[in-house]
């Protein structure tokens, strides 16, 4: 096996399966890495030449999640984002509220709830643990994420509300992605681990789009980072793809 | 290799894959053979294309105190164990042509041998048959897809366990189970060593069944634990790599 498979173009399109997936040693890791590499250095020349804004302010607040885990990050883009997080109003709207049991569930305000009250230190952890383990399953049994779903009474997120508007928005892919990747503190809980490679995949399948969207840019560079940092956990001492 | 004995009540419905030839030898192995066999077979396409199977050429291998072959189709070992076998031209386990054929059939215990990744429907279940099924994971703790995968990252080991099939997923009554050391060769996992952990379980449940006469036995509690999903091949790699989580400073 050469190269890394699992990030070609279209996978908003046509979502993989990763069912019986050949095996490709040593080799197929450094392949990741280097793809995943190549991915966060575009994200990174794009982001650097970017002034503070308010539309990084979210990635901003999070780099503090991604530095309690990875260290202090000293590069370029991390001094734009951190300098968009202290740029925002303090009147900012406040971290949206968990949906109530029968409310219909709207992806992009309840993960920037919980990536913010993450961020703020204010989480609530039974209750965001849950709904971040709900996100994971859905997309995990689904392979696809919608704007909003019908209330469930078990899982929390229902049918879509609107079927056709599927797995377009690269944006709740990014913000999906890096929740999973800096809500949980450094230890790594599998499930949320193997749902965030999933969507790293989906993003770095759409690379191409992603540098005219500052906000996706930036929380997908943070969240390939955070999987970095992850990964090398689990890795073994001297690993050649670490 | 034991003499036979049959289960007059068992039947087993296979797909040509890496389990079902798992199953069907270790069966034959122990003397224990079911009455019975559903084979599904794919109406057109090359059965290496399903689920659960591969064309690539797999040494025989020994594990659990078996010996498995994984190049010998089901449908070879089956014969030659004296199984009676119905060829069902479909691989769809919840389609009408399994069912009708399930319905046929008078025996009351089925060892769910499917193409990988299926889960069974009430259409099925409703049957009122029990399904046997071996999950590749220990239970409760690991339920869901590939678990061993996670259980070698997490604890450094495998398992598998029998269970009673119901409409939930992998929650069904534990029959038997048991714990694996992490394999000398974890990249066979797929296609060999899973099958083996998964058929060493199964014999142990039906060598149960014949000595007690029923499956109203319970080997453990099957209520909490976490559901996984397909591993990403980055995990499945390091898991075979000798990666694994490491106690959180």
């Amino acid at each position: 096996m050469t190269g890394y498979p699992y990030a070609r173009p279209g996978l908003l399109r046509q979502p993989a399966h990763y069912m019986y997936p050949p095996y490709g040693g040593a080799d197929f890791l450094c392949a990741w890495t280097a793809d995943r590499q190549r991915a966060m250095s575009i994200l990174e020349n794009t982001l650097a030449a970017l002034p503070p804004h308010a539309d990084l302010a979210l990635p901003g607040a999070c780099l503090a999640l991604l530095e309690a885990l990875a260290g202090p990050q000293e590069d370029a883009t991390s001094r734009i984002l951190r300098q968009s997080a202290a740029s925002v109003s303090e009147t900012a709207a406040p971290a949206s509220a968990l949906p109530e049991p029968d409310a219909e569930v709207t992806l992009a305000p309840l993960v920037r709830g919980l990536l913010l009250r993450a961020a703020s230190g204010q989480t609530n952890d039974t209750a965001d643990a849950l709904w971040l383990a709900r996100l994971a399953r859905k997309f995990e049994v689904a392979k696809r994420l919608f704007p909003a779903y019908e209330p469930h009474p078990l899982h929390g997120l229902g049918k879509p509300l609107d079927p056709d508007a599927g797995n377009q928005d690269i944006r709740l892919h990014a913000l999906l992605a890096v929740a999973l990747g800096l809500c949980n503190g450094p230890d790594t809980d599998l499930i949320r681990l193997n749902a965030q490679l999933k969507l790293n995949d989906a993003l770095c399948s759409e690379i191409s789009a992603l540098p005219g969207q500052a906000e996706p840019a930036a929380l997908a560079l943070l969240s390939l980072r955070a999987e970095a940092w992850r990964v090398a956990q689990l890795s073994p001492e001297g690993a050649p793809w670490r | 290799m034991a003499v036979a004995n049959v289960l007059a009540n068992v039947l087993i419905v296979a797909a040509d894959t890496a389990r079902s030839r798992a199953y069907a030898q270790a069966m034959l192995q122990a003397g224990l053979t079911p009455a019975h066999a559903l084979l599904l077979t794919a109406p057109d396409a090359d059965s290496r294309a399903m689920p659960g199977s591969t064309s690539a050429p797999l040494p025989p291998a020994e594990a659990c105190g078996l010996h498995f072959a994984p190049a010998e189709p089901v449908a070879e070992t089956l014969a030659r164990a004296g199984v009676p076998a119905t060829v069902i031209a479909s691989t769809d386990m919840n389609g009408p042509e399994v069912a009708n054929a399930l319905r046929a059939r008078p025996e009351t215990i089925a060892i769910f041998s499917g193409p990988g990744g299926v889960i069974l429907r009430q259409g099925i279940l409703g049957l009122g048959k029990s399904f046997l099924h071996a999950h590749g994971g220990w239970l409760p703790d690991y339920k869901g897809s590939t678990t061993n995968y996670y259980s070698l990252l997490e604890q450094g080991e495998c398992g598998a366990s029998a269970i009673l099939m119901t409409g939930d997923i992998d929650s069904g009554p534990i029959l038997a189970r048991r714990r694996f050391p992490r394999p000398q060769e974890p990249e066979g996992l797929d296609y060999v060593l899973d099958p083996l952990f998964r058929a060493r379980v199964l014999l142990d449940a039906l060598e149960r069944l014949e000595r007690e006469g029923h499956l109203n036995f319970r080997e453990a509690d099957n209520t909490g634990g976490r559901t996984f999903y397909i591993m990403h091949p980055v995990l499945r790699h390091l898991a075979i790599l000798g990666g694994g989580k490491k106690p959180c400073a």
